[in-house]
């Protein structure tokens, strides 16, 4: 026997067991499943119907996680301060009278950081792209803003792949305390499926190889 | 004294035998990996992929020089031991389920043929190449989510819709707007359907500029049906047609999308197959019109 054959006999043997043990393991997926609470201080500037307004976030925690997003750790001493949202930039869109109007965000790419993270099995940098978020900024004398949200927040986690996620924001500043509460739950979305092409492809080549060779 | 072996006890001697088990065994693992991680366009992609192969290896079967070396056999066994390993925790998704099919085939093509042999085996391997192909292509190519979304709100303009592009990749509508993801760029369905030309290419006779045509006409014909896959799901949106959104977006219907650019793409091959059959008609005929 030749090294080489018994090189290929050690494969077929390595081969047959994987295939065991795959067909009884259940495959991890990429994309995020669950939802995740965080609330912290915000830095909401005052005056009455701005036409763009920033909000700040610090200190900010996680007060509940489900799902993949319970296995989120954060290093014990982190200079970052992790979960760090960046400022949220809104836009005026229409005034509803005159203590309070509607709002639209900028679209923020890394939104929300919560560093390198190990979910199922892998590690990455998890972060939250902001897509679309409206509210209605309601202003009381000097010092109270509300900023509530008028419809879902929209928005892509990415770790590795892309996670579709809903939402609310809504943060306030109320004498001298700020403060910001945010719910993000995922979305299943899928791409676009090409199985049945796939399938039907299958059967087009060989109908078009069968009609090639009564040809010949 | 000669000892003679029954026929079956011959066969599992030989080393095509043992090839065709490594080979048999890793397709199994892809197909599971892919079933159970429910993944189902490398599913589909797989079984029309490694069926193509396997035929393209069996017409070829009695021609292949299956001599390796002890070198090429180890290198081999390697790669085979990685994708093993590898496979016992293997995500649905990413950039080495993309890579396993090309991985396998190459473990098994240096265990079957040498470093010199792989030659003999590059169209099985580009085959190989395109079932993980749609994982691979993120790594490689810029997404290209704004220019879907600004055809398909150039489309809705030209059906008589007031689409509005904003911030690239958003086209709203005065019903209601749809953002353009980066799954739903067409990136899948282009190579899909470049997948499919390549197919073509390796099993059908075909000019010089037929293979630079037809793999541009694939990329084509998936871009303008994944366009007027975002137009009719913007236009559910601003029409209010929720359910008929999530049918055409989530359900059966997004099934239809794909057989569609599969099926303009069979007959544009089908039409080059005939134009490739009359043109060699004719020559036979002045052939024998010359005689």
């Amino acid at each position: 026997m030749t090294i080489s054959s018994i090189l290929k006999n050690t494969s077929v043997a390595a081969v047959a067991v994987t295939a065991a043990f795959v067909s009884s393991v259940p495959a991890e997926a990429l994309t995020l499943n669950g939802s995740i609470g965080l609330s912290g201080n915000a830095s909401v500037p005052n005056g009455t119907n701005p036409l763009t307004t920033t909000i700040g976030f610090n200190q900010t925690q996680i007060d509940d996680s489900v799902g993949d997003f319970a296995s989120i750790l954060f290093p014990t001493s982190d200079p970052l301060e992790l979960p760090v949202l960046s400022n949220l930039t809104l836009n005026r869109t229409s005034i509803i009278n005159g203590s309070s109007a509607n709002y639209q965000a900028v679209p923020t790419a890394g939104f929300i950081n919560f560093g390198t993270q190990t979910i199922g099995g892998l590690t990455d940098q998890l972060t939250f792209d902001l897509s679309q978020a409206n509210f209605t900024r309601f202003t009381a004398g000097a010092n109270f803003v509300a900023l509530n949200p008028t419809n879902v927040l929209q928005g892509v986690f990415k770790f590795g792949d892309e996670t579709v996620a809903n939402g609310f924001l809504s943060a306030s500043l109320s004498g001298a305390g700020d403060s910001f509460q945010l719910t993000l739950s995922t979305e299943a979305v899928p791409e676009p499926l090409t199985i049945l092409g796939s399938l039907s492809a299958v059967g087009i080549g060989a109908v078009l190889k069968n009609k090639q060779k009564i040809k010949a | 004294m000669k000892v003679t072996y029954p026929i079956v006890t011959q066969q599992f001697k030989t080393s095509p035998f043992w090839l065709l088990t490594i080979g048999s065994g890793l397709i199994a693992i892809h197909v599971t990996l892919a079933w159970r991680g429910d993944n189902l366009n490398v599913l589909g992609a797989g079984i029309l992929f490694w069926v193509t192969v396997a035929s393209m290896i069996w017409q070829r079967r009695y021609s292949l020089k299956l001599e390796s070396s002890a070198i090429a056999s180890g290198v081999g066994l390697v790669i085979i031991s990685l994708i093993l390993l590898r496979s016992l925790a293997l995500p649905a998704r990413g950039t080495f389920y993309g890579l396993m099919p090309l991985l396998s085939g190459l473990g098994v093509g240096l265990l079957a043929s040498d470093f010199r042999g792989l030659k003999q085996y590059w169209g099985e391997l580009t085959a190989l190449f395109f079932i993980g192909a749609p994982e691979l292509v993120h790594l490689f190519i810029p997404d290209i989510s704004p220019i879907t979304a600004k055809f398909s709100a150039f489309l809705l303009w030209y059906l008589g819709f007031e689409a509005r592009l904003r911030n690239q990749v958003y086209i709203d509508l005065p019903g209601g707007g749809v953002e353009v993801y980066s799954g739903c760029s067409g990136i899948d369905t282009m190579t899909h359907s470049l997948g499919l030309a390549v197919l073509f290419l390796l099993m059908f006779s075909s000019t010089k500029w037929q293979k630079v045509i037809i793999p541009i006409v694939a990329l084509g014909i998936g871009f303008t049906v994944n366009i007027f896959r975002v137009v009719l799901m913007a236009a559910l949106v601003s029409e209010n047609q929720m359910k008929a959104f999530d049918y055409w977006h989530k359900g059966d219907g997004s099934l239809i999308f794909s057989l569609i650019a599969v099926f303009c793409f069979g007959g544009f091959c089908y039409w080059v197959i005939q134009q490739n059959e009359s043109k060699q008609n004719e020559l036979q005929q002045s052939d024998l019109t010359g005689n």
